[in-house]
Order: structure tokens, then C-alpha cells, then sequence
């Protein structure tokens, strides 16, 4: 009968050190005593030992023992241990190196995924009470999703209806222009209702911030400036207050400086805060882009404010149906509104993406760490007989891992600060900006570099030292012993795993990034250079002036040299959504608002169909008469023909249509002269919008593009906005870039996400290959002897060889299956984010399991070539 | 340097007990030598303990000694009386039996 064995390896795992060897084997004389008469009474004896010495002798019960004891302190020691650690660097620089590279890839990974979770998950937000504030999001038909905004006067209604908030404010992003000396320039505006200001708690580092009263109508007018303008375009000048800046030609005195923490995701780019005196009541329906934004009222939630501000659409729908048909409402907390949902998402998979990273690095250091324990089990059985005990060399590894993590991260921090410095350099989006080291960033760094090495030496040191040490002296008995190879292959599979599901989700996203970027719009933007402009009404309050203005600025633009032809356009196709608005076809009479027939509308020169080069498939484009033409003229898109028109385009051609009349413009009667081919609508999916194109002439437009091609649009920057310029100095250009920039501008975090999956899916790879050379080199070193016999016995180098390879094949192909379904699940997961490409691409999978296999076999070809050259001879006299 | 501090009760008795033992003073005869003749129920864990403190108050000494079949290969740590160790016994007997003398009548015959 033997003593319990789970007894015995609790006491092992706990006593102390010192007295453990020589308590357990008076336990085991005691039990050899007892159960010779007694077997159950000693098993039941062992087990009340056990427990006694387990209170009393409990390693960390036990005072430290005295310096005499044991011939230095732990502490001391320790020590010693760290400084050892440090010296393997040069030592041991392979396994040193190897060790810290695959960590710092790993925790510079995690870092750069956990800052970007920072900025949205983790910091906190400048406004206050942000999780009492409810976001009222708007969507609507040819509108970006949640990124709509309300009309005035439905902002009233919500402000006074809704008691599921406190107190609602609204706000609104608006190009002003701001005058200063002799040069325009349009400016990012914030404009505020209902004290947005008061509502966020923010606060003015200069001066004062806004107040209800300063949107009263006979108010002063006043703005408040960001602090990020302030610095740069003012020069951070201390008597800014009470200083008058033009702001579209009316004075505004400024009286104070914001404080900068608001610079946040879109409010970055704020330049100054307007407060807004128009009469929300009487202000027009059409004009949309307010955000509602509102503290909930005491015991009420975001559900409860949905529902109601549902209902009050509801009815705003069915009382304005012109202006609020088809516009749906919900409400969001302040996080979800300053980032979208795709973005959680993202961030999810990006976060799962680096945890496998961590877990196959941390598999691998534990592979390099068991491979040199084995190595050095010869040493570690001396040091054991002479009396070291296991805690002490526990105590070793630990340190010298520690020193290893410690060092991956730093090493890590370095790699994570390259990687920030990409991503800002891809992507243009104000929030990727705010991405950065902070406190917490780096005390993540940290906390990773410490805990690493805590999940990599477990594993290794309970393997090693959970086997008797000491009568491991003899060569055969160590060789037999094979160090848990068995687990070292189940790791190396479920690293190929990782890595092929990683491989998997990464190609998926970069042919979808591809496919965004390759995506046919139905037109060649590559020739075109366009900048926004916006005739001021104070300088041009008459409608005619306005369009005369507009018409010798595109006179003016015509004359740069290069010009191939210019045109205006209110909106760039599929880069921006034109606004839906309501006709009616002449003899078709429509009984219900939501049958009328829609499209969103364009304003445009003559010239647009050709400088955009949409062919125009039926009837005729616009030309130079028409602006004269007292009847209005209209081309509509494919699209519209189709949606509108049993006989399609070639009924559209020649019908009447009629706009009716909105906001003070009089009904407008055209007809229809041609048919255009559509483009892609902004979101890129494939509905396509019903478009509709009239002439300025016949409906003005004074917030509109001016839009010219050439052969290399990029060079004529300067020329066009001194043309701008010359035409009228209060006449700003902004945005000025070509339509090519501006689509790589849209794109940009897609490329950012495409490359980080990219470049995560690459390290995977390196990381899983390094792995199984690891095992596969090691399994060779083992069976030496066993090659050298085969190959005593005339096995070829050939033979002995593709066994070799046959081996890592094995483990890969399990990896590989196991990885393919792993990819399965987590595609379908992201079939949200994936564009142009299915979640089950079979070339996808198929790829990567090539690649795995073929990492197989790269990874075995040293050893294959040093079994190969095994001499049988030599192997077998060592033997 | 001996502790200026009095011996504890048991640890006098685990003392005694490896005197008793002699050569042969390791945890199982010192365990049952103060079983049998104090005839209390005492964990052999608690001695270990106690041995291990006065190992540390330098007031005792051990050895790792052979190991045998029985044990599985562990040696047995065996204890010595230090000569510090056998002073301040002595002077805690001492001061016992000076503390007890003239109480026989009351405190009865051994």
C-alpha cells in the first residue's frame, strides 16, 4: 500500500522547503509502520498529518529562515536571481533574444489595440454626467445613418414634448467664414442651442463660456473660441477677449477661450462655438443637422427616452410629412454616439485579434523555456542533491522570466510607439489622432510585461520540477523522461491554429479594404479637383448677385490653363448624399405623401455631366442654352427613370415634373431632357439613390462645389484658389483637394484597419512557424540515437528526412483544421464589417492553410537537413 | 547567541525529548518519545515546528542524514542539543524547580 499521492502532493507543494523531504519521509516511515496492521487507520492517519503539517509547516507560515540556515537570505538571493537574469543576455543570447523579441511583438500589439480602447472605452469623457446624457441620433433616406440631423422647429418639439429629459440642448456643425485683416478663411463652426455649454459642464480657461442669454435675439453677438484655434491661428495671444472677429461680416466680440479637453474625436476640429438666436419655432423644416442632445430626467433611461422621442417623431412624420416622412429617431448613450457601432465592433475583433497574439507568444516563450530547463535538467539534479531545494529554483526561474518580460516590455513600448506613429499616419479621422500613450496605456504595458512571464513559467516549472529530480543523474534516464513533448505538440498545434485563424480573418479584411478602394462608382473621379464655396448672404443678399457671382467664378476657373472644363455642383457623386426632395410627375396625381416620387437633388452647371464624365444613356445633357431657358430642364438617373416610370428611361425623356413649393422658393415646373447613369451612393452598398439634376439658374445654390477636371488635377491647387480669390476675397475656398484625395480620406480607416490585421495576421505567422521549428528541432535532438540507427541499418538522408517534415506536416494539418474552423466562426461574427467578399470565401481558407503548410514545412527544413547529416558513427559511441 | 528569552513549554519538552533520543533524534522517535511519557495527543507537525524555531534560536542543531527505502528515497533530518541550547535549558529547569521547591505538600508527589 502506498501513502495517498494527493497527500503527498499537497504537502510537496506547500510545506516549507526546508523541513518538507524530511517530514514526508518520517510521514511515509509512520504509514510503512501502520498499515502493515492497519491500512485503512494509516491512510486516515496520513491524511490527519498531512492536514497538521499543512496548518503548521505552510511555506508561507513558516517565519524566513535565519541567515545561518541556509547560507543567504531570500531576499538576497532574489536578487542575485534578477542580476543572473540579466546576464543571460549574454549568455544565453539566442534563447534571451528570442524570448523578448516574440513578447515585445505581442505586448506592443496589445498596447497599441488598448490604446485605442482607451480613447473610446476608458477615458474619461470632458462632458459631464456623460452617462446621464441621452444622443438623439437621426437616419433617413439618402442620409448617412445616425449622422442626420433635425430641423429647428423639430427640435423645439422634442425640447418641449420630451420629459424624459431634464433639459435638451442642440448643436450644429457649420462653415462660417472668418475675416481677419485682408484674408477669409472658412472656419469649423460650432453652433449651440439651448446652452450646450451649461449642459457639459465646460469651462473657459479665458474669459467665459456661453449662456442662454447670449442666443437671445437682441443679444450682443458673441462667440467663444476653441483652444486649439486660439493657439494656432491666433497665436495664443492673452488680449483676445473683446477683440471683434468678422464671422460671415457680422462683428462678434469673443469673450472667452475654451478649455481644451472638449477637443475630443469630432470636436476636435472645432474652431469657435456660435451661440444661435434664430426662433426655433419659426425657423425652416428643411434646413436639418441639429443634434439634440439632453440630461435624462431623474429615474428615466435611454430605453425610456427611445421610446418617447419615437413617438414624437412618429407624429412629426405624419404632421410634416414633406419634411419628416421616412427620418427615424433613437436615442444613444455618449459613448455609442461619439463612436459609431462598426466601431465596437472593430474595436472587439481588433482586441480578440491581440489577446491569440499574446497567448501564441506566451506558448512560445514557455516552448523556449521548457526546451532549456530540459537542458539544463542535468544541473538542476546536481544543485538539487547538494541540497538546493525546489522553491529555490522556482525562485530562479521566476526571476530570470520577470527579467525577461520586463525587458519585452520596454522592448514592447518601443514597438507599440512605432505602431501609433503608423496609424497616425494613415488615418486622417480626428479620432485616431487622440490616440496615444497615457497613464493608463503605459501602466498596461506594464502590467502585461509582469503578468507574461507569470502565465509562461508555470506550465515549464510545474512539468520540470514535479518530476523527482534526483535520481536523474544518469544520461538514459533523462532522455527517457522526453520533458512532456507531448505537451510542447499540443501547443505548437493550437499555435498553428491561432495563427491560421488569424491569417483567415486578416485576408478577409484586406480584400475587403481593396474592394472599398477599387469600388466602381460609376464615374472616374481621378481628374477632378473641387473646393467648397459658399456665396455669403451678407455681402450678396440678392439671390441674382449670388448667381452671377457664381457664374464668373466659373468663368475664371475655366481660364486656368489646364482646365479641361469646370462645372458647380452642390453635391460630389458617391463621395456625399444629396438631399431628398419630393416631385410630382405631371398627370399623376398621388393620393399619399409617402407614394410621392423622391430623389436626391443636385444643383449643377451645364457642364457637370461632362467635367464628371457620367454618360448621359438617354436624351440629352445640359447645355449652355438652357441657362437661359425660362422652362427649367432636368436630368434625372437610371435609377429615377426606373423607380418612376414603367417605361423607364425612355418614357422619363420628355415627361413633366414638378417641385413643389418648400421654404419661400416658389413650385418648379422642368421637364425632363435626359437620363444619367447612376453612381454608387456614399455608403457603397447596393441600393442605388434616385438622383435628380437641375440647373442653378433655375434653382440657386449658394452652398455649393466648384468642381473642375484637368489631366493632373493636383497641380492646380494654387491656381484655383487664386482664382476663388480673385473673384471675390470674401469668397473662401475651403476644402480645396481633389475628389481622388478625398474618397482615399474616406477609406483611410478602413486601410488602417486592413494593415493592422495585416500586420498582426504576418506576426501570427512568424510567431507559429518559430514554434514549430522549436518542437521539431527538439523532437530531432531527441531521437538522434534512433536516426543513427535507422540510418546504420541503410535508411537514406532522403527517408529519414521526409519523416522529419512528415512530422511537422502532421502538426500543422491538425492546427490547420482546427484554425479553418476557429476562422468560420469568428468570419461570421465580422460579416457586418465585410465588404465585397463573403464570410466563407473558399480561396480565403484554402490560402491560408497553404501557407500554414508550407510554414510546416519551412520550419522543418534546418532540422531535416540536421537529421539528414546525423552521423551514426559518432551518435551512437555518445550514446 | 542564545535568546535571553525563556524557553516555551512544549519547547522544552521537544528539548528533552531529542536528549532522549540521542543519536537517533529525528521527527517520528522525538514525536513518540513525548507522546508516551507526557501522554498527550501531539501532531508531529507541531514538533517539526518547534524544532525548526529552536533550530533558529541556534538553541538546537540538524543533519540530513540517509535517506532509506521506507522513506522513499528521503533523508531523515536528525536533531542535537546545541550546547547554548543545553544552558538555557538548564537554567529554565532550574528556575522550575526553584519555582516549585517547598510546594510539594500542595502540588503532590510526581
Amino acid at each position: 500500500m502506498r501513502p495517498p499521492r494527493l497527500a503527498r502532493w499537497l504537502l510537496e507543494g506547500f510545506v516549507a522547503p526546508r523541513l518538507a523531504d524530511a517530514l514526508i519521509g518520517d510521514l511515509d516511515e509512520l504509514f510503512a509502520l501502520e498499515s502493515r496492521t492497519h491500512p485503512w487507520r494509516a491512510k486516515a492517519a496520513y491524511w490527519q498529518r498531512t492536514l497538521g503539517a499543512l496548518w503548521h509547516l505552510s511555506a508561507w507560515r513558516m517565519p524566513p529562515p535565519a541567515p545561518h540556515l541556509t547560507g543567504d537570505p531570500a531576499m538576497f538571493t532574489f536578487f542575485r536571481d534578477i542580476v543572473l537574469g540579466v546576464r543571460l543576455f549574454v549568455s544565453h543570447p539566442s534563447y534571451a533574444w528570442a524570448s523578448v523579441i516574440t513578447l515585445a511583438l505581442a505586448i506592443g500589439a496589445n498596447t497599441v489595440i488598448f490604446s485605442m480602447a482607451n480613447v473610446l472605452v476608458l477615458k474619461p469623457l470632458p462632458i459631464q454626467q456623460a452617462d446621464r446624457m441621452g444622443w438623439i441620433l437621426v437616419s433617413g433616406p439618402g442620409a448617412a445613418p445616425d449622422r442626420a440631423g433635425v430641423s429647428l422647429p423639430d427640435y423645439a418639439v422634442y425640447r418641449d414634448g420630451a420629459d424624459t429629459f431634464a433639459r435638451l440642448s442642440a448643436w450644429r456643425r457649420n462653415m462660417v467664414t472668418l475675416r481677419t485683416g485682408n484674408t477669409a478663411d472658412r472656419v469649423l463652426s460650432m453652433r449651440v442651442i439651448g446652452d450646450v455649454q451649461g449642459l457639459w459642464g465646460l469651462r473657459a480657461g479665458l474669459g467665459r463660456t456661453l449662456t442662454i442669454r447670449d442666443e437671445a435675439a437682441g443679444a450682443p453677438r458673441v462667440l467663444v473660441l476653441s483652444h486649439q484655434s486660439w493657439t494656432t491661428r491666433f497665436g495664443a495671444a492673452p488680449d483676445i477677449l473683446d477683440r471683434q472677429l468678422l464671422i460671415d461680416g457680422e462683428p462678434h466680440a469673443v469673450v472667452g477661450v475654451l478649455t481644451p479637453d472638449i477637443e475630443l474625436g469630432n470636436l476636435s476640429e472645432i474652431d469657435l462655438w456660435l451661440p444661435e438666436k434664430a426662433d426655433p419655432t419659426t425657423a425652416a423644416r428643411t434646413v436639418r443637422g441639429w443634434r439634440p442632445v439632453g440630461l435624462l430626467a431623474d429615474g428615466r433611461t435611454i430605453a425610456d427616452a427611445h421610446a418617447q422621442v419615437s413617438t414624437i417623431a412618429g407624429t412629426l412624420a405624419d404632421t410634416h410629412p414633406d419634411t419628416n416622412r421616412d427620418w427615424t429617431v433613437r436615442v444613444a448613450t455618449t459613448r455609442e454616439a461619439m463612436g459609431g457601432t462598426n466601431t465596437w465592433l472593430v474595436l472587439s475583433m481588433l482586441s480578440v485579434v491581440v489577446g491569440l497574439l499574446l497567448l501564441l507568444a506566451c506558448a512560445n516563450v514557455t516552448n523556449l523555456l521548457i526546451a532549456r530547463l530540459i537542458g539544463r535538467r542535468q544541473e538542476l539534479a546536481v544543485r538539487t542533491a547538494l541540497g538546493a531545494t525546489r522553491g529555490r529554483i522556482v525562485r530562479q526561474i521566476v526571476a530570470e522570466s520577470l527579467v525577461l518580460g520586463i525587458a519585452g516590455g520596454l522592448l514592447g513600448l518601443a514597438v507599440a510607439a512605432a505602431g501609433l506613429q503608423g496609424v497616425h499616419a494613415m488615418a486622417s479621422e480626428p479620432f485616431f489622432r487622440q490616440i496615444g500613450f497615457d497613464v493608463r496605456v503605459i501602466g498596461f504595458a506594464i502590467a502585461l510585461a509582469l503578468v507574461a512571464p507569470l502565465i509562461f513559467t508555470v506550465l515549464p516549472t510545474l512539468r520540470v520540477l514535479r518530476r523527482d529530480v534526483r535520481p536523474a543523474l544518469n544520461e538514459s534516464t533523462l532522455r527517457s523522461v522526453g520533458g512532456g513533448s507531448r505537451g510542447r505538440s499540443t501547443l505548437v498545434v493550437l499555435q498553428v491554429a491561432l495563427a491560421v485563424t488569424l491569417a483567415v480573418v486578416s485576408a478577409l479584411v484586406v480584400q475587403s479594404v481593396r474592394a472599398l478602394s477599387q469600388a466602381d462608382l460609376g464615374y472616374d473621379p481621378s481628374r477632378l479637383l473641387a473646393a467648397q464655396i459658399d456665396v455669403p448672404t451678407w455681402k450678396f443678399a440678392d439671390e441674382s448677385a449670388a448667381l452671377r457671382l457664381r457664374q464668373r467664378l466659373l468663368d475664371r476657373v475655366r481660364e486656368i490653363p489646364g482646365v479641361q472644363s469646370a462645372t458647380l455642383a452642390t453635391e460630389i457623386p458617391s463621395l456625399q448624399f444629396a438631399t431628398p426632395t419630393g416631385f410630382d410627375i405631371v398627370g399623376r396625381p398621388v393620393t399619399e405623401e409617402r407614394d410621392r416620387p423622391s430623389a436626391g437633388l443636385t444643383i449643377t452647371s451645364p457642364d457637370y455631366f461632362r467635367v464628371t464624365g457620367i454618360p448621359v444613356l438617354a436624351g440629352r445633357s445640359f447645355e449652355a442654352a438652357d441657362q437661359s431657358s425660362p422652362r427649367a430642364v432636368a436630368v434625372v438617373s437610371a435609377e429615377t427613370a426606373r423607380r418612376y416610370w414603367a417605361g423607364g428611361a425612355a418614357e422619363a425623356v420628355g415627361a413633366a415634373i414638378r417641385l413643389p413649393a418648400i421654404d419661400g422658393r416658389p413650385a418648379l415646373d422642368a421637364t425632363v431632357i435626359g437620363v444619367a447613369r447612376d453612381t454608387a451612393n456614399p455608403d457603397l452598398d447596393q441600393v442605388m439613390n434616385p438622383m435628380l439634376f437641375l440647373l442653378d439658374e433655375h434653382r440657386p445654390a449658394r452652398a455649393t462645389h466648384i468642381v473642375l477636371s484637368a489631366e493632373a488635377p493636383a497641380r492646380l491647387s494654387a491656381e484655383l484658389r487664386r482664382a476663388i480669390r480673385d473673384v471675390d476675397p470674401d469668397l473662401p475656398a475651403s476644402q480645396l483637394r481633389t475628389v481622388s484625395d478625398s474618397f482615399a480620406d474616406e477609406t483611410s480607416s478602413s486601410r488602417l484597419l486592413g494593415a493592422l490585421f495585416a500586420a498582426f495576421a504576418v506576426v501570427a505567422i512568424l510567431l507559429a512557424t518559430a514554434g514549430l521549428y522549436g518542437v521539431v528541432s527538439y523532437s530531432v535532438s531527441q531521437r538522434t540515437p534512433e536516426i543513427a540507427v535507422r540510418m546504420a541499418l541503410g535508411a537514406s538522408a532522403r527517408e529519414i528526412g521526409r519523416q522529419v517534415v512528415g512530422g511537422s506536416l502532421k502538426l500543422a494539418a491538425f492546427g490547420t483544421v482546427l484554425g479553418l474552423a476557429g476562422a468560420f466562426v469568428l468570419a461570421r461574427a465580422m460579416a457586418a464589417i465585410l465588404f465585397g467578399v463573403s464570410s466563407t470565401d473558399p480561396a480565403t481558407y484554402a490560402a491560408a492553410a497553404a501557407v500554414a503548410l508550407s510554414a510546416a514545412v519551412v520550419a522543418s527544413w534546418i532540422p531535416m537537413r540536421r537529421a539528414a547529416t546525423v552521423d551514426p558513427i559518432q551518435s551512437l559511441r555518445q550514446a | 547567541m542564545a535568546e535571553a528569552q525563556p524557553l516555551g513549554e512544549f519547547e522544552q519538552l521537544v528539548m528533552l525529548g531529542v536528549l532522549h533520543c540521542g543519536a537517533d533524534a529525528y521527527g517520528v522517535p522525538v514525536w513518540r518519545e513525548i507522546q508516551a511519557r507526557t501522554s498527550r495527543a501531539v501532531s508531529i507537525a507541531a514538533v517539526y515546528k518547534t524544532l525548526d524555531r529552536l533550530e533558529g534560536k541556534t538553541l538546537v542543531r540538524s543533519q540530513v542524514g540517509e535517506p532509506t527505502a521506507e522513506r522513499g528515497g528521503r533523508g531523515k533530518r536528525v536533531y542535537q542539543v546545541t550546547p547554548p541550547g543545553l544552558r538555557v535549558l538548564r537554567a529554565s529547569l532550574g528556575a522550575l524547580a526553584r519555582m516549585t521547591d517547598g510546594l510539594e505538600s500542595v502540588l503532590g508527589a510526581r
